[in-house]
């Protein structure tokens, strides 16, 4: 089988066309740094089985977080039949110089100009030969919008596989101080067997510029190589010419075309805006929630109602007896409970997948990163953070696009705290119950206060864990797109999907157990559930629950879902039960509580392998647990007294 | 001159990029390279980050990052705040959002516009001939070229 690479600068639309390409459902999302890890799918082209791996995006080879180093390490170590670079036509230079960077390393590497149907739609005219004749590749222009250009990739591909022709071959050569400076390293290293893998051009420049990789290949051969001040005055050398190429390149093969569209421009200008930006970017996340509830709601109304009869419809087929009772009181309240909220869980995720497919989720993190700074973290985390609104598992593993360590890690162990839409359900059951008429107001309260509880956590993990540095941002802000319907749906239906796919799976089987749990020996007070809520309850006296809820808490660690479930099996009818047992101070302290509490099963394994142990899980558990105390027991005993 | 200190809206060239070397592949890989135009943007609440355009592309920085970065006036262009009295000056561009720019439609400044300083705090400039009071936040949104 042979292997093609797809190469490029962040958001240039790699995992778009990896998806075009396999038929693969890659996250795709207009901010840069989507993708963090190598995916890899299979096509058949002409008889040929050809493997895509999709990398990371990289701005340049001298790579330094996490996903930047997956994509340099795999072009180091790894031997791709075609290395296919791919740059945004409306942006080209920094892909061409990485374009130069990568063909300094390999031989076998094809250009690709990606989103040409955005080009297009401009006026601008890019003239391939130019192109072909001044880097020495072939070039394609594709769209992985429009599917042009798609076929002709792959028969080039395909074409330098079998033919091993890869265009020409033009070389840039640099200032004369560094052309002379690296023929006396590649004299020294030319018949080196073990460094046979490498070009001797690339390993020679990359000494001058002092890369540590190379540095240490080249040890053993005691070369005298440039240090500190020098090699910082090299790559800055290095980094010019190319760029004066692509500049003089680009100024024949392209014409100009109108850079700024008035209309991205004028909304640009508001939602970034010195004194609205901040309160832009609060009034969408309201508009949002609006939407998940005010819109959704009738559509959940539509399946509770459903669910309830099914169930009665059961009962009066399956007639009495504890299997009946499985399935009704057990199966179908349980996963009934959490089915309900579908239409409100997709439409987070739609709201969500706008925000991330228009381009606005960088400008948030630019609006807001001066407070992040405060926090000694920066707008990059906020975006990652952001995420978790979603789920918290893919904002975990977003942070591998943060540099700094020590910020990737406070960002890691306060993203559970951002409420996902798992928690979602508890929420609007109990805010419907005590707060009829402001739920949106009450569940946006929740939402902030989980953003206010999360940037409190980050100042006190700072202070206590590390002393934090305040780190830089380097962020690129990619242009307004126009959502396509497609592309919503598919981000809308990969999240969605999951959810159901839990209801099916651990939710059934939690809502199995409870029903076990709470039925046997005896049912209601008398059952292991009973034993093991009222064994806990103490603890939770101050706090006001009722044995019941601190038994869906202890369930809802599986899955947060779980907790509604639990309690549609255990008080039948929530909503004409719970008035009677608690307060509406106490519903608001238990949201609290299910907002901080625990981070789910999910989450906890996938902040060990981000972390790469268990303490810092083990860490983020007792941490939670402790935060989640605190609040809610100051919400109990604060709004108690108010009333 | 540092690149935090350029004002927005105006264009200034790269002379030179002093970051710690695991940012400096990044920068330079970026566009900020010696030679290399920059176009100050916008400013994020607060006046820091703020957006560049470098080749082509929106990035954001730090100030304490564009202080990293020295550069050199390339244009004469400059906000009409720091204008001098009894000068001759045509406008080259707005910084302002929609509602700004059709309030200097209804003020007649438009691009292209000659305009001479008459005088300063408060800033008030004649336009063919006709006088007009300029807020001193306008007169930052307002940019300039000297004739
Ligand atoms: N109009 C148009 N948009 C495109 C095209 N290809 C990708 N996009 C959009 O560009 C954005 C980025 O696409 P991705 O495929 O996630 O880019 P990527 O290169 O994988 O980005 P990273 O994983 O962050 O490095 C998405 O909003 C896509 O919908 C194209 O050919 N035309
Ligand atoms: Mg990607």
């Amino acid at each position: 089988m042979n292997t093609v690479a797809l190469v490029g600068n962040p958001n240039v639309g790699k995992s778009s066309l990896f998806n075009t390409i396999t038929g693969a459902r890659q996250y795709v999302a207009n901010w840069p740094g989507v993708t963090v890890s190598r995916k890899e799918g299979i096509r058949r082209w002409r008889g040929r089985e050809i493997k895509l791996v999709d990398l990371p995006g990289i701005y340049s080879l001298g790579a330094i977080s996490i996903d930047e180093k997956i994509t340099r390490d795999y072009l180091l170590r790894e031997a791709p039949d075609v290395v296919v670079v791919i740059v945004d036509a409306l942006n080209m230079e920094q892909g061409l110089y990485l374009l130069i960077e990568v063909l300094e390393m390999r031989e076998n590497v094809m250009l690709v100009v990606n989103a040409i149907d955005e080009a297009k739609k401009r006026g601008m005219k890019i003239n391939r030969y130019e192109l072909e004749k001044h880097f020495g590749v072939h070039v394609v222009f594709t769209s992985a919008v429009t599917g042009e250009g798609i076929d002709e990739l792959l028969d080039r591909a395909l074409h330098i596989i079998t033919t091993k022709d890869v265009h020409s071959f033009v070389e840039l050569t640099y200032q004369k101080e560094i052309e002379e400076k690296v023929r006396k390293i590649e004299e020294r290293i030319q018949n080196a067997k073990r460094l046979r893998s490498y070009k001797p051009r690339w390993l020679a420049l990359k000494a001058l510029e002092g890369d540590p990789e190379v540095l240490e290949l080249l040890e053993e051969f005691e070369i005298p190589v440039p240090t500190g001040e020098e090699n910082k005055k090299y790559k800055e050398m290095i980094a010019q010419r190319r760029y004066q190429y692509i500049d003089s390149v680009l100024r024949e093969a392209t014409t100009s075309f109108d850079q700024k569209l008035s209309v991205s421009e004028a909304f640009d200008h508001v939602v970034t805006h010195r004194f609205l930006g901040i309160p832009i970017f609060l009034a969408m996340m309201y508009l949002a929630f609006t939407f998940t509830f005010d819109v959704m709601s009738p559509l959940s109304d539509l399946i509770d109602t459903g669910i309830s009869s099914l169930g009665e419809w059961l009962r009066g087929v399956m007639g009495n007896g504890w299997v009946t009772s499985l399935v009704v009181d057990g199966v179908v309240s349980g996963v009934g409970a959490v089915l309900v909220f579908v239409p409100n869980i997709f439409g987070m995720f739609l709201a969500l997948g706008f925000m991330e497919e228009v381009g606005y989720l960088p400008r948030a993190a630019f609006v807001i990163d001066k407070l992040m700074y405060k926090l000694k973290l920066s707008g990059r985390s906020f975006m990652s953070l952001i995420l978790g609104f979603g789920c918290n598992v893919p904002a975990v593993m977003s942070t591998r696009g943060i540099a700094d360590p020590r910020e990737r890690l406070i960002t890691i162990l306060v993203a559970p705290f951002i409420t996902c839409s798992a928690r979602l359900p508890i929420y609007i059951l109990l805010a419907g119950i005590f707060f009829k008429g402001q739920e949106a107001a009450v569940i946006f309260t929740i939402y902030i206060s989980s953003i206010v509880l999360t940037a409190i956590s980050a100042t006190l993990l700072n202070k206590i864990l590390f002393k934090g540095q305040p780190i830089p941002l380097v962020m690129e802000l990619p242009r307004y797109r126009l959502p396509s319907a497609k592309n919503l749906w598919l981000y809308v239906w990969e999240r969605g999907k999951h959810f159901l796919e839990k209801a099916g799976t651990i939710i059934l089987i939690s809502s199995i157990a409870i029903w076990f749990l709470g039925s046997y020996p005896a049912p209601a007070d008398k059952s292991f559930a009973a034993d093991l809520g009222k064994f806990f309850e103490p603890l939770f006296r101050p706090l006001g629950y009722d044995w019941r809820m601190v038994t869906a808490l202890i369930f809802g660690t599986a899955a947060k879902e779980v907790v509604v479930s639990t309690f549609q099996m255990m008080y039948g009818d929530p909503s004409s039960v719970l008035p009677h047992l608690i307060t509406p101070p106490v519903a608001l302290s238990f949201m609290f509580f299910v907002m901080a509490y625990i981070p789910c099963f999910a989450t906890i394994a996938v902040i060990k392998t981000e972390t790469g142990g268990w303490k810092w899980a083990l860490f983020s558990v007792m941490y939670s647990l402790f935060i989640a105390y605190t609040v809610s027991l100051l919400i109990s005993v604060v709004g108690g007294a108010i009333l | 001159m540092k690149l935090s200190e350029a004002v927005v809206g105006t264009k200034v060239k790269i002379v030179s990029v002093d970051f710690p070397p695991e940012l400096q592949g990044r920068i330079l890989g970026l566009g900020f390279v010696p030679g290399s135009i920059v176009e100050v943007v916008r400013e994020a609440p607060f006046g820091d980050p703020r957006v560049y355009t470098v080749h082509g592309k929106m990035i954001t920085l730090r100030n304490s990052e564009a202080d990293l970065i020295e550069v050199e006036p390339v244009s004469k262009n400059f906000p009409l705040s720091m204008a001098e009295v009894g000068k001759h000056y045509i406008v080259k561009a707005f910084l302002g959002g929609p509602f700004f720019m059709s309030k200097m439609r209804s003020l007649g400044i438009n691009v292209g516009s000659k305009i001479m300083v008459a005088s300063k705090f408060p800033i008030s400039i004649t336009i063919n001939g006709k006088p007009v009071r300029i807020g001193m936040g306008m007169a930052e949104k307002i940019i300039v070229e000297e004739i």
